[in-house]
């Protein structure tokens, strides 16, 4: 048996977690730093950082101790090299090093990207999937679409070129007055709303693959909101944040509205690029994959098998790092201690090259 | 044997410390290399003064102010090698390493420890020597070279640490019953074997005894859950 401890710090959440085979997780803990952004709305880097240095040491050692064995059984140590914000990404980094050293154990950088794709050897059952495959990752940092044609083996075929589906769900949550993140509680009051009270803009839709969910985020400013009265208020920064929400507004209709527009254009791409590439199933990963509407749209609109992971796997952890580094790890790749953090590290075809 | 790291600001220095002897030490300006330099170094000067990191019985690392960043990387990996050994993670203060690498002075100096804090700011702390020992004043504090030059009675003072062409300056012009000398380049260098012979201290004073197996309740003092970096402001400033 193969154990490789996974350790995630590449935004607002301190995770580690012991994975077995690639496959089965040992143990698993994530201590998420939400209450923290709650009130900023979003996630602030500096805040962030912080608090990774203050969980990092009880959150892998509790994943350590959880899994029932002690380091010396590790075979091999994975932590985020990138995508993310730079200080948190060098807290898991560095933690993970000084481990390694003092372990003795062979290091992983792992892309967080294809952790998120990882996520997906996490569930039980496990079958095994027939390449290639269509990958959608939806989070509150990424929205990428890839094809996924072995191990390692990845071709982008477009991502946003602005927000991140997740980031409109947490801007458009701010703009209606709810909490963050704004995924799940969009999707709350959008069961009670109607989807078509709207029609809110489908951006890109232009044979591309590419997202963008600015412009739909603005649309729905300029639906919901009070204009701002004087042409100075309109410059101030953050001026989005304090836009008073219009009385008259259903927030109910105008979340339910904005999911569909979001959903319509996500689902659309993918199913168009799974069938021009002959793939043989839909993995959808990250936290938006949790979105109920996502799923059973996609299920619908395309005859393949649509796969995503567990509820709690859909956010980030350090299950899918472990995940991901499995399979570099049984591919004989090792990293150097000398690693240095990539905080805009692509997802593609080099990536089993790089060591 | 203790591992001594200091990535607080632009330069990187560790130490590995016998308790009686200082077995390495290796000092550089490594800028934004330390991230990547600072897991390998540590390896590299093991090997080469022949200790095995599984000898290692604590370590000690600068909390800062500094860097945020250099901080972080510190921190982060003394925590990783210190909860894996299972073993104590002392947090040193940056300006008491700087006061304890001053060895030259005169008697009833006061000495100035500074560190650069970015955009023109700087940190001090004042200290005074007792009983062998600099010994700090007041709080640290952040300020400016202006206002740190005209906030000294006059008297006699030793100035260390981050001397820049601003500071030099601003030495120059003070007022001429402000008798200040700074330390040579060298004195001046944050040195990891001075904090390894803090940390060393702040063992012994808790009642670590040399070649004896570490009491239990300095393992709970020095817990590496405790240290965190020392940040000049709070996110909200």
């Amino acid at each position: 048996m193969t154990y490789i401890l996974g350790i995630e710090s590449s935004c607002d959440e301190t995770a580690a977690a012991v994975v077995i085979d690639g496959k089965t997780i040992a143990s698993n803990i994530v201590a998420s730093q939400i209450d923290l952004h709650a009130e900023h709305g979003g996630v602030f880097p500096e805040l962030a950082s912080r608090a990774h240095v203050e969980a990092i040491d009880s959150v892998v050692s509790q994943a350590v101790r959880d899994a029932g064995i002690g380091y010396a059984q590790l075979d091999a140590i994975a932590v985020t090299q990138g995508p993310g914000l730079v200080g948190s990404l060098l807290v898991g980094i560095n933690y993970a090093k000084g481990l390694a050293l003092m372990a003795d154990k062979p290091l992983l950088g792992i892309n967080h990207l294809e952790g998120h794709i990882y996520s997906l050897w996490l569930s039980q059952p496990f079958k095994e999937p027939e390449f290639p495959v269509l990958v959608l990752i939806v989070s509150g940092g990424h929205s990428e679409l890839l094809l996924m044609t072995g191990h390692g083996q990845y071709e982008r075929l477009g991502g946003t070129i602005d927000d991140a589906a997740g980031e409109a769900f947490d801007k458009v949550g701010r703009l209606l007055d709810l909490p963050f993140p704004g995924g799940p509680h969009i999707e709350r009051a959008a069961r009670h709303g109607n989807g078509t009270a709207f029609d809110f803009p489908r951006a890109l839709r232009d044979g591309s693959y590419d997202f963008s969910f600015s412009g739909l985020k603005t649309a729905v400013r300029r639906e919901v909101t009070v204009p701002p009265s004087g042409s100075r208020s309109r410059r101030r920064r953050g001026a989005e944040k304090r836009a008073q929400l219009r009385s008259d507004v259903s927030v109910n209709d105008v979340a339910a509205s904005f999911q569909e527009a979001v959903t319509d254009i996500l689902v659309e791409k993918t199913a168009r690029a799974a069938k021009e590439h002959g793939v043989s199933e839909i993995f959808m990963a990250g936290g938006v994959s949790a979105n109920t509407m996502l799923r059973l749209k996609m299920r619908r609109e395309t005859d393949l098998p649509v796969r995503y992971p567990p509820l709690n796997l859909c956010t980030d952890n350090g299950a899918m790092i472990a995940a991901a580094g499995y399979f570099r790890y049984e591919a004989g790749l090792r990293t150097g201690l000398d690693f240095d953090v990539l905080p805009n590290w692509p997802l593609s075809s080099q990536l089993y090259e790089m060591s | 044997m203790l591992l001594a790291i200091d990535t607080a600001t632009r330069s990187m220095s560790l130490a590995i410390h016998s308790g009686v002897q200082l077995l390495a030490e290796q000092t550089c300006v490594a800028g934004n290399q330390q991230n990547s330099q600072l897991a390998p170094s540590i390896h590299q000067l093991a090997a080469r003064c022949g200790v095995s990191l599984s000898d290692l019985t604590a370590v000690a690392v600068c909390t800062g102010p500094g860097s945020y960043t250099g901080l972080r990387v510190g921190v982060a990996l003394a925590k990783g090698i210190a909860m894996t050994a299972g073993i104590p993670l002392l947090p040193v203060p940056t300006l008491n390493i700087l006061a304890a690498g001053v060895t030259h002075y005169k008697p009833a100096s006061l000495l100035v420890a500074i560190v650069q804090a970015g955009r023109g700011r700087i940190i001090v702390g004042h200290y005074r020597r007792k009983a062998n020992n600099w010994h700090i004043e007041t709080e640290s504090y952040i300020t400016d070279w202006d206002n740190l030059l005209a906030g000294l009675e006059p008297g006699k003072y030793l100035f260390t640490g981050e001397i820049n062409e601003a500071g030099e300056a601003a030495i120059a012009a003070a007022d001429e019953n402000v008798q200040i000398t700074t330390v040579s380049v060298s004195e001046r260098a944050r040195r990891a074997g001075n904090l390894a012979e803090l940390a060393w201290g702040a063992l012994c004073e808790a009642g670590a005894h040399m070649g004896q197996p570490l009491p239990e309740d300095i393992q709970q003092t020095f817990k590496p859950a405790l240290v965190q970096p020392v940040y000049l402001k709070s996110t909200t400033d």
